[in-house]
């Protein structure tokens, strides 16, 4: 992200004690990493504590920021484990019929577009292959899911997330044509 | 992050995935769907795709996917992120604490949620506590005993405890029965009755010595037993009739509405009066 004032430069002037260094950063990539948590965990609430413990985390081991990485790529990094921690947690719980609801209702959340002149009809299959999407990305491997929330949510480039996950850049490119393959099969089976 | 071999394998699977669906160019197709193939590889891949049906095909899927991905993402960034928070703020301490989603939950899920951020120790040991609590209730209220003794109410939990509300005596008169009346009013005439047996001769003789004392009740006896004592009269006795006489103006002229309760005639004097006569 091409800013009048670069994040590396952001994150020396909170190595410097300016207070008002990392909330600016914050501001920055807060929606970016939100985008993230959500296109992972699937779920609106989840996706905000997701970013709000990133930040903290980033806050926390702002000293060992080394500078060998672009700031951008840190925080993304930061943010995939805590969503792969999230997600960690939320399957070692049992599926109740609550916690659907719970979901049902952040999914009505996350879902929630202002009204528009569309039927309640067209809303409901809207709604419906959204959720099939949702439901088909969240069953999508760790490794499958990361590259394609990356790719689609952040937009980001193939070298971007390569740098970010640490790997070659044709791995990303494989590990995305596999993502679609599988979200096309798991869609048409939808319908 | 990922070991070179992981990622060699991750290639082979994906070439190998490609070879079974009968293409191997998909890493190819992916850059020229995304617009990150160079422009050689660009013109290369379009001249593919003339030739190749599944890579026609799959290129037309994978952008179905795409928009559908893309409709979600749209959707789900437009309802929810109006409700992001500030993750951290400029002046954020480390012990500062992120601010709570302002969405609110219900108990059961906040409970729920309670349960799940708990370790095992913690969640073990609240299910205990709950149900000590609860075999406790129970055993109390199992052996309580409530009765009502001399005491009062008396409330007997199985913790000993003992509360009572004393009895509180209230004096009632009960009014006596047919039965107590009848033995009352028997009991006063007999009383009665004994008096006048034992007063006949003090009757007699306060009658002779002064006008003023109360008559004796002998008038009760027969009639012939005073014509027989008429028979007898001696001075004495016509002494004492004029004494009778003089009492009875005396009685004759007591006001009737007097208060004095000594004072007004009794009935057994006016009867001894009519008797004498």
């Amino acid at each position: 992200m091409e800013t009048a004032t670069s994040d590396e430069q952001i994150v020396k002037r909170a190595l410097a004690g300016d207070a008002e260094a990392f909330g600016e950063l914050v501001r920055r990539w807060e929606r970016p990493i939100f985008a993230l948590s959500l296109g992972m965990l699937g779920s609106a609430e989840d996706a905000r504590d997701a970013t709000q413990e990133t930040f903290l985390s980033a806050f926390r081991n702002l000293r060992g920021f080394r500078g060998d990485a672009r700031v951008s790529s840190w925080l993304h990094r930061i943010a995939v484990n805590q969503c792969i921690t999230r997600q960690r947690r939320r399957k070692v719980r049992a599926e109740t019929a609550l916690e659907d609801e719970e979901r049902q209702e952040a999914l009505g959340e996350t879902l929630a577009v202002p009204a528009t002149d569309a039927s309640p009809a067209r809303v409901a299959e809207s709604r419906e292959r959204t959720e099939a999407v949702r439901r088909a990305v969240g069953a999508l491997p760790l490794e499958l899911r990361e590259v394609i929330v990356m790719k689609e949510f952040e937009e980001m480039t193939f070298q971007e997330i390569a740098d970010t996950l640490g790997v070659p850049l044709s791995t990303v490119k494989s590990r995305l044509y596999r993502a679609l393959g599988q979200l096309r099969l798991r869609l048409e089976k939808h319908g | 992050m990922n070991e070179p071999t992981r990622d060699t394998s991750n290639n082979e699977q994906a070439r190998g995935e490609l070879e079974r669906q009968g293409c191997t160019r998909g890493v190819e197709l992916v850059a020229y769907l995304y617009g990150e193939a160079s422009e050689p590889e660009a013109e290369s891949f379009g001249r593919h795709l003339s030739a190749c049906a599944h890579c026609r095909d799959e290129l037309s899927a994978f952008g179905d996917v795409r928009a559908a991905v893309g409709e979600w993402r749209t959707e789900a960034l437009s309802g929810a992120y109006a409700f992001a928070p500030v993750a951290a703020s400029a002046g954020a301490s480390e012990k500062a604490q992120p601010a709570r989603a302002s969405r609110r939950r219900s108990a059961l899920a906040a409970l729920r949620a309670f349960f799940e951020l708990s370790p095992l120790w913690l969640r073990a040991g609240s299910v205990a506590a709950v149900l000590a609590v609860c075999a406790l209730a129970a055993l109390t209220f199992a052996r309580a005993e409530v009765r009502w003794d001399d005491e009062g109410l008396a409330l007997q939990t199985g913790g000993g405890v003992r509360v009572v509300e004393k009895r509180v005596e209230v004096p009632v008169r009960v009014a006596p029965s047919e039965r107590e009346l009848e033995t009352m009013v028997e009991e006063r005439v007999r009383l009665q009755l004994e008096s006048i047996g034992n007063r006949p001769e003090e009757a007699r003789s306060i009658d002779a010595s002064a006008s003023s004392a109360r008559p004796s009740h002998a008038s009760r006896r027969p009639r012939t037993i005073q014509a027989e004592a008429a028979l007898r009269e001696t001075p004495q006795s016509a002494s004492a009739r004029r004494a009778t006489a003089q009492r009875r103006q005396q009685l004759a002229a007591r006001r009737l509405d007097d208060r004095n309760e000594e004072n007004l005639p009794r009935l057994y004097d006016l009867l001894d009066e009519v008797h004498e006569d």
